[in-house]
């Protein structure tokens, strides 16, 4: 919660819409998911950024013109072996963001078997980025800009390059996904109930289906 | 000096300069044009700006700044030669031709080349501006926008801050040659050419002013936001004269890991707590005081790198350490909205001061907070003005936050309504499963009582009492059973009251030594391992102890057989350990598999412990050595592989043993006991989280029905406790403490699921009455890592062990768990303890190792008759008949 510095948020909850989306970080291990969420939420970058186990759960409310976007971020462990824990966490997602390190071809492949997952089994609507981080270690690069841009072009990914460790588009990926996500009545199915997000007093007068007020 | 193009070109000092006849004649046009300002025509202005803007290779990009007003008014024309209005900003840009057009510096022939005399940095954030020089003595300019500043684009605030950050540093800038980094490529292009934006303009021409008056050059550049990280750090310091400071107070410490002692002197953080209102809200901070100090540096080195656009902040080598240090101070930094806290809990000053642990509503709990000094309780009087506090009834020292909530009674309805859509499930369920259903069906109903009771005392305000009840030390909490009716009546579990159990000192040389024969074979084990299972080891002798705990040495074994081991285990290790070493790349171009693990590997042990001291540093010599180990292990159990958590299992033993080959072997005992939890599919994990909740069901149907209601029931909060071991949630010390005494499989098997237990019956009130739900239970227990009292944990955790054991209902299937012996009339078991190993501890030793003492009111002499039976306690009657059938059902359950 230190250093909301993606943006500030309002005066009072009062004014403009709030809307509260879950999004899950998906992608092979170490390709910098743990990263890209530290340096949304807390605005800082650890080189040496242990692994995740399980899962971690953050939040960070970023504003969007007259609407206060919350997001609900799940970051998942990236290991092919803890594949089957991950339909929990991106189950009831309204957004995805499936990262790999455009130093490793692989780490692009795996991505690719993410956003076909999540094509088949996540929600219908669920909105989903591709980011191709480490975008800092460009004299490393494997996968070229155009071949992922195209990918994602294809599939109708925003796509983004990114960078943790510089900051470079992180803030700017979620702020793209929270202008994607339908911030009126009717947006992608709110699970709120069922994936256990509890709404604090600020949201609970919204409506069934959507996600603002 | 050359004429050339127009201009003359001086080598000498390496400058572009305008010959003294176009200065006259742009002068003369000037005079004309002021002398009849309102009569001039647009032809003639438009001269003028011509002849202006034909000086820019002289001036620079000042001619197409100020005349971009000018330039504008032209665009407006009647006609050429009709009179053109000029409005007062053209006037402005005109009088400033007329004051400044000798004194403006001239471009300079190489710039490039030349280095600039000043180099700053800037940023601005939303409430603070800062910049920098670069140079030994670092100065550095800070700014708090004013209220319609905050307001302002963010272009505007980053061209203000340049103005702000020249006019700091004013009089040291005097007639050199200036170069200003910002992160805001806006900035640069507007700086010197304007905007058609007004306020930009104005501040643009600011800029240039001040520039001019003092004879400085100024350039611009852009740099990447990362470059600017200290600039945009200090934007973010706040300061205290523009903000108000309700509360502040030094002297508080996050103890880094709670289990530390105090001769650490690195576990201690000191820094200062404050209570902050802020445009966006009243704010609770804790900043370290190393990272207060900011302007205090005057060390810091900072040096261009290469091209002009890679800037970047080097410190020098000596104090790389204390960077390290600042940098992970940083992480602990507490920085939140009070509108966002949940509840805090305060512990009374009993050893010496207070500390208050804050949690928020999305579940954070921050590390707690030591007042060292006091001034806990002035500051939660603060709390008074903007929050309604309640506390606890179920736990004194938590404190919960009460939302002025007008929907309070339609959120009510609606878990009323939740209860009611899954009363027709919990039908079903009864029929399946009585026992559970009925048990976690009642703390449904509790749960909403309670929920309903809470919230119906949120209408009467009374702030003032509440804070009293903070401030009070002396109120023991609990007046409850009044408040809530059936709570009481559910929460009384059908357990056997529980125990209190002692631990004692770690097992030492002495000892250990007196427990060898001449051949150095171990004598009475059970013994030793009852010493290790109520004290742990000493540090001293851990790492040759541990080799018999992880099965690389036999405890039967004599100094001569350890000896031949040892060797034909460093063999054996060489020989695996070469194996993958000799594997050539052209092989491993078509064995992916293993390119696979070697990847994998190399990633984690990039990642694996680097901030502890064995690991630190770039090129520690040990990442090769825990690499090494890994690699190996592959080879020695390759169906398996590396499974990502094993990194963090190896690094402990690697620490201790500080030898590759003894660490392999301790390693792979170790994952003897734990492979389960690396399978595909993660069936052993499933398996447990599973046990974990057959034993909450009967331990604490309470905290099991809610976390059931809340979307828990499946345990995955605890995975990562179980994965590794909780290898995460504690300190170095203290998880090589725990897994020793785990090892010793000692009271019971699985006992490790009963630390679980233990751990969040520890968190139990504050889970419930924060009325956490799936995520910020989870986040709450990944934000305990270094929170949990290990001593304390332990003895809970036998304490349990022991109600379970004296428990006369103990379903089959929970025998079965924790390996009690089952009674006469099920045969599923022997009567014997049984370790995972699978060699039977014999009952009669576990008496003897419960150096328990029951509570008076409990006083059954037979609790601790040493039989191994069962003990019936009176509080085991009221459930009977549940038990008996929970039993049944639990088995099978368990087992479908
Ligand atoms: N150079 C560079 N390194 C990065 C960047 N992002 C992450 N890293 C590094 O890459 C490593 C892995 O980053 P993590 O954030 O832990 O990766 P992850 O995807 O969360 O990995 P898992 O938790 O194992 O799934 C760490 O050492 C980071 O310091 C980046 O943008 N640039
Ligand atoms: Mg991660």
């Amino acid at each position: 919660m230190a250093g909301r510095q993606g943006a500030q948020r309002p005066n009072g909850a009062t004014q403009g819409k709030i809307c509260q989306f879950k999004l899950v970080l998906l992608g092979e291990s170490a390709v910098g998911k743990s990263s890209l969420v530290l340096r949304f939420v807390k605005g800082q970058f650890h080189e040496y950024q242990e692994s995740t186990i399980g899962a971690a759960f953050l939040t960070q409310t970023v504003c969007l013109d007259d609407t206060t976007v919350k997001f609900e971020i799940w970051d998942t462990a990236g290991q092919e072996r803890y594949h089957s824990l991950a339909p929990m966490y991106y189950r009831g997602a309204q957004a995805a963001i499936v990262v790999f390190d455009i130093t490793n071809q692989d780490t692009f492949a795996r991505a690719k078997g993410w956003v076909k997952e999540l094509q088949r089994q996540a929600s219908p609507n669920i909105v989903i980025a591709l980011a191709g981080n480490k975008a800092d270690l460009a004299q490393k690069r494997m996968v070229e800009y155009e071949e992922a841009q195209a990918y994602a072009e294809e599939n109708s990914l925003l796509f983004i390059e990114t960078s943790a460790k510089t900051a470079m588009n992180v803030n700017e990926i979620f702020l793209a996904i929270a202008k994607k996500l339908p911030k009126n009545e009717g947006g992608g199915p709110t699970q709120s109930r069922q994936s256990g997000v509890k709404l604090n007093n600020e949201q609970t007068q919204q409506s069934e289906g959507g996600c603002c007020k | 000096m050359i004429v050339w193009l127009g201009f003359l070109w001086n080598l000498q000092e390496g400058k572009i300069e305008v010959p003294p006849e176009k200065f006259l004649s742009v002068q003369s046009v000037l005079r004309d044009i002021l002398h009849n300002i309102g009569h001039v025509t647009a032809r003639k202005v438009a001269s003028f700006v011509g002849k202006i803007i034909s000086l820019k290779p002289a001036l620079g990009t000042v001619c197409q700044m100020m005349t971009r007003n000018l330039s504008v008014a032209l665009c407006n024309r009647k006609g050429w030669d009709l009179n053109l209005d000029l409005p007062s900003v053209c006037r402005q840009e005109l009088e400033f031709w007329l004051k400044s057009l000798h004194s403006l510096p001239n471009v300079t022939l190489t710039p490039i080349s030349e280095i600039p005399e000043k180099i700053m940095f800037s940023d601005a954030s939303s409430y603070a501006a800062a910049g920098f020089t670069l140079e030994r003595n670092t100065k550095i300019v800070h700014y708090m926008w004013k209220d319609d500043e905050k307001n302002k684009s963010s272009t505007w605030r980053e061209l203000k801050t340049i103005c702000l950050v020249l006019k700091g540093l004013g009089s040291d800038l005097s007639g050199k040659l200036v170069k200003i980094y910002t992160d805001n490529q806006n900035v640069v292009r507007i700086a010197c050419k304007g905007s058609m934006k007004m306020e930009l303009h104005q501040l643009a021409l600011e800029v240039l002013g001040f520039c001019v008056a003092h004879s400085i050059r100024l350039e611009l550049a852009w740099i990447p936001r990362d470059l600017n990280a200290y600039a945009d750090e200090l934007s973010k310091i706040f300061d205290f004269d523009d903000w108000e400071v309700l509360y502040e107070k030094e002297g508080v410490y996050i103890h880094i890991n709670v289990n530390s002692h105090t001769s650490d002197k690195d576990a201690h953080l000191p820094g200062k707590v404050y209570l902050i209102q802020k445009p966006e809200g009243t704010f609770i901070e804790w900043k370290a005081e190393e990272i207060l100090q900011v302007d205090g540096n005057q060390d810091q080195d900072w040096a261009v790198i290469g091209s002009s656009l890679s800037v970047g902040y080097k410190p020098d080598k000596d104090s790389d350490a204390l960077n390290m240090l600042t940098e992970s101070r940083k992480k602990y930094n507490v920085s939140f909205d009070l509108m966002d806290l949940k509840s805090f809990k305060r512990n009374a000053p009993n050893h010496g001061w207070a500390y208050i642990i804050f949690i928020l509503k999305d579940g954070t709990t921050y590390p707690a907070l030591h007042f060292h000094n006091g001034g806990s309780k002035a500051l939660l009087q603060q709390f008074g003005k903007y929050i309604h506090i309640k506390r606890s009834p179920n736990d004194s020292r938590l404190f919960i936050v009460q939302e002025h909530d007008p929907d309070m009674l339609s959120k009510s309805f609606d878990e009323l309504h939740l209860f009611a859509d899954s009363s027709s499930d919990l039908v079903s369920k009864f029929i399946k499963d009585p026992y559970t259903t009925t048990l976690g069906g009642f703390s449904k109903v509790t749960n909403f009582l309670r929920d309903t009771l809470l919230q119906q005392e949120v209408a009467i305000h009374r702030p003032k009492e509440e804070l009293a009840a903070i401030l009070n030390e002396e109120i023991p909490g609990m007046e409850i059973s009044q408040q809530e009716p059936g709570y009481e009546l559910v929460t009384k579990t059908k357990l056997p009251s529980r125990p209190e159990v002692e631990r004692s000192a770690p097992l030492n040389n002495t000892e250990w030594t007196k427990h060898m024969d001449k051949e150095g074979r171990i004598l009475n084990v059970d013994h030793l391992k009852e010493v290790i299972f109520r004290g742990g080891i000493d540090p001293g002798i851990r790492s040759e102890v541990w080799k018999f705990l992880l099965g690389y040495y036999d405890w039967q074994s004599t100094y001569k057989t350890r000896a031949d081991i040892r060797k034909r285990k460093v063999d054996d290790y060489f020989r695996m350990k070469l194996q993958w070493k000799t594997i050539s790349d052209a092989q491993e171009r078509r064995f992916s598999l293993l390119r696979e693990r070697k990847c994998l590997i190399e990633k984690d042990v990039t990642r694996t412990d680097r901030t502890h001291k064995f690991f630190e540093g770039e090129c520690n010599p040990n990442l090769q050595v825990l690499n090494d180990v890994l690699m190996t292990y592959c080879m020695y159990n390759f169906d398996l592989g590396y499974v990502q958590g094993m990194s963090d299992l190896l690094s402990p033993i690697l620490v201790v043993m500080e030898n590759e080959v003894d660490s392999f072997w301790c390693f792979a005992g170790l994952m003897e006991r734990v492979c389960n939890n690396f399978e595909m599919d993660q069936a052993g994990m499933k398996v447990q989280l599973a046990q974990l909740h057959k034993l909450m069901q009967f331990t604490d149907p309470e905290l099991c029905g809610y976390l059931e209601s809340h979307d828990s029931g499946n345990f995955y909060f605890c995975f990562r406790w179980l994965l590794i071991q909780f290898k995460r949630e504690f300190s170095f010390q203290d998880v090589q403490r725990l897994w020793e005494v785990i090892w010793t499989d000692l009271p019971c098997k699985n006992f490790h699921l009963l630390i679980c237990l233990a751990i969040l019956d520890t968190e139990k009130t504050t889970l419930i009455e924060n009325k956490f739900g799936f995520t910020e239970i989870l986040k709450h227990i990944n934000d305990m890592t270094g929170a949990i009292h290990l001593e304390e944990t332990l003895r809970k955790a036998e304490g349990i062990f022991l109600q379970l054991k004296q428990s006369k209902k103990l379903p089959d299937a929970l025998k079965e768990i924790v390996g009690v012996e089952v009674t006469p009339s099920s045969s599923t078991s022997s009567s014997n303890f049984v370790t995972p190993a699978g060699t039977p501890v014999n009952v009669e030793a576990v008496p003897k190792l419960e150096k328990l003492t029951l509570p008076k009111e409990n006083g059954h002499s037979n609790a601790s008759s040493g039989t191994g039976t069962a003990v019936t306690t009176p509080d085991d009657s009221s459930i009977e008949i549940l038990v008996e059938n929970g039993a049944d059902s639990a088995v099978t359950n368990f087992f479908t």
